[in-house]
């Protein structure tokens, strides 16, 4: 007679290790995609508070997937096949949630759906599996959760604060995203399916792509440059900008730094395009370009946050360009990129990062000064991405170096042709910018007394050719 | 010692030799662009007109140089030592 002792305690289904790594496998899907809509939607939103708070989202998001990507390689998942056969469910849900027809709409799907649905599928993982035997999982998705969470109540808040009220049609958006969702099971697949809404007023949208140019906020004027170095045909606004030098080398420099990094949004929008653009490169590929385009939008962030710290009227007093990504929205992905490392390496060859903090810490600006630092450290990192993917995309031969070069010089001639072909452009002309700048600037050197010190000029180069124009 | 010659800085500075280049020049006083430190970043990238630099062989094959780049004297300072006095092209 065969005897067996009872089971000490009751499992849930769907709670072993086979069907474990196939529900985070579909989350896995999930986070992925979400990942590059973020991406993707960081570059098409103007609007400043949710730009960045995407970004940021964006680049959490690429976490939370890698978590789960790691975990499941962990639960005998096949190596070969975790970045390949995509749950075409969520691969569907996911273009859905990138059809909005505008920024606000995107978040609203976002915000008040996917990801409510997300945090539900996670939580109800949470309640089912075993806590003993599947910790690293329930370690993970806690944090993930309490991500999501987090990620949820503050772009409810931004959004209340952006906006004074709400149009009707995002009720019909949300409504429409979460039938799609209930229609393919939940985020894990495991709910009760209901029929796709394929007759609801939203459905049947064209497919979303990535914009191959960019506005910037309403709240700024259109700009296409944001520094004289970049326009050698804007004389009056060289001259503009030697005005404020003149009232002392070691201010401007501070003021020119802080509107530079500002305006390393492109910088941002390049690798989250690319992204977008590239669907089917290895993990750490998208890994690498969500660090480097929210590293790129923190910069940015930083240099608002010296501006607002001045007290100014940051949309009024310094321009906010997009004539970076819009010159080479169109070029190809590895152009573009191309591109963004010739000027980040270059940048760190000419040691211009170390200038910038030393003369920044004689000025005593403690802020700046550690922006400047953690900027630099942050574009050593980038710089290696470059080295790498470049290598990756264009080939690591005699070959594809040929071919780098040959698309950095091919990109380096547009942007002079877009200089050339935008020089009367009213967007191109900074003198307004700087003439308002001035009297701000003047009257907050007025009572600061000189320390004496001999500041050494030295400009952000972005096109050496352009500067030796000059 | 082996001294270290910044053939267009004029400048020259001696390096012990369980010191980085990169090390040597900063003990010295002399500023070389660099960032990462770790030889990934090749802010520091330089080539060697004369005598002999060598990579950390602990690190040589995590350096983000390519083997033409070496082949033409290109050395990441921070992560190589002189092995012998060097012009360096900076």
């Amino acid at each position: 007679m065969a005897k067996a002792l009872p089971s000490s305690r009751t499992v849930a289904q769907q709670a072993r290790v086979e069907s474990a790594s196939q529900i985070l496998k579909r989350f896995y899907v999930a986070e992925r995609t979400l990942m590059r809509t973020l991406a993707a939607w960081f570059v098409g939103t103007s609007q400043w508070d949710l730009k960045r708070q995407l970004s940021e989202d964006m680049w959490q998001t690429a976490q939370h997937a890698d978590a789960l990507r790691t975990r499941i390689l962990e639960l005998r998942y096949p190596r070969r096949d975790v970045d390949r056969k995509y749950d075409p469910d969520v691969l569907a849900l996911l273009a859905e949630v990138a059809k909005a027809k505008d920024s606000r709409e995107f978040v609203a799907g976002v915000y008040d759906v996917l990801l409510p649905a997300l945090v539900a599928g996670y939580q109800a993982y949470l309640d089912r599996t075993d806590p003993l035997d599947d910790a690293p999982t329930v370690y993970r998705l806690q944090h993930i959760v309490a991500d999501k969470q987090m990620q949820i109540a503050r772009m409810r808040a931004l959004v209340e604060r952006v906006y004074d009220d709400e149009p009707g049609s995002l009720a019909d958006w949300r409504d429409y995203l979460a039938r799609y969702v209930a229609s393919i099971g939940g985020l894990d697949g495991l709910g009760g399916r209901v029929p796709m809404p394929e007759a609801h007023p939203c459905a049947g949208r064209p497919p979303y792509d990535v914009p191959r140019t960019v506005e910037r906020d309403p709240r700024w004027r259109p700009a296409l440059f944001h520094l004289p170095h970049e326009n050698k045909y804007d004389a009056a606004g060289r001259a503009a900008w030697k005005r404020i030098e003149a009232l002392d080398k070691r201010v401007a420099m501070q003021v020119w730094s802080a509107i530079s990094h500002f305006n390393e949004i492109w910088a941002a929008e390049v690798p989250a395009s690319v992204m977008w653009d590239l669907d089917n490169e290895p993990w750490d590929f998208y890994l690498d370009l969500a660090r480097w385009s929210w590293d790129e939008a923190r910069h940015s962030t930083m240099g608002w946050r010296v501006l607002e710290g001045w007290g100014w009227n940051v949309p009024d007093l310094v321009p906010w360009a997009n004539g970076l990504y819009n010159a080479l929205g169109s070029v190809p992905p590895a152009q573009r990129l191309a591109l963004l490392h010739y000027y980040e390496e270059g940048l760190l060859r000419a040691g211009t990062k170390q200038i910038e903090l030393r003369i920044l810490e004689s000025a005593q600006d403690d802020g700046s000064s550690q922006d400047m630092d953690y900027d630099w450290a942050d574009e050593a990192i980038h710089v290696s991405y470059g080295y790498k993917w470049l290598k990756h995309l264009l080939g690591d031969d005699s070959a594809g170096r040929e071919e780098l070069q040959r698309l950095t010089d091919e990109a380096r001639q547009i942007m002079v042709n877009f200089v050339a072909a935008h020089k009367d452009d009213p967007a191109a002309q900074l003198a307004p910018y700087f003439e308002r700048l001035y009297p701000v600037v003047e009257a907050m050197v007025r009572d600061i007394p000189d320390d004496g010190l001999t500041v050494e000029w030295a400009p952000v180069v972005a096109d050496e050719e352009v500067l030796q124009e000059l | 010692m082996p001294t270290i010659r910044l053939v267009k800085s004029e400048v020259t500075f001696e390096a012990e030799p369980d010191e980085t280049i990169m090390e040597a020049a900063e003990r010295a006083g002399i500023f070389l662009a660099h960032s990462c430190l770790s030889g990934i970043c090749r802010a520091c990238m330089t080539r060697v007109l004369a005598g002999s630099v060598e990579h950390d062989p602990e690190y040589a094959d995590d350096l983000n140089i390519d083997p033409e780049e070496m082949e033409e004297g290109y050395r990441l300072l921070c992560s190589a030592f002189a092995r012998t006095d060097v012009d360096l092209d900076r």
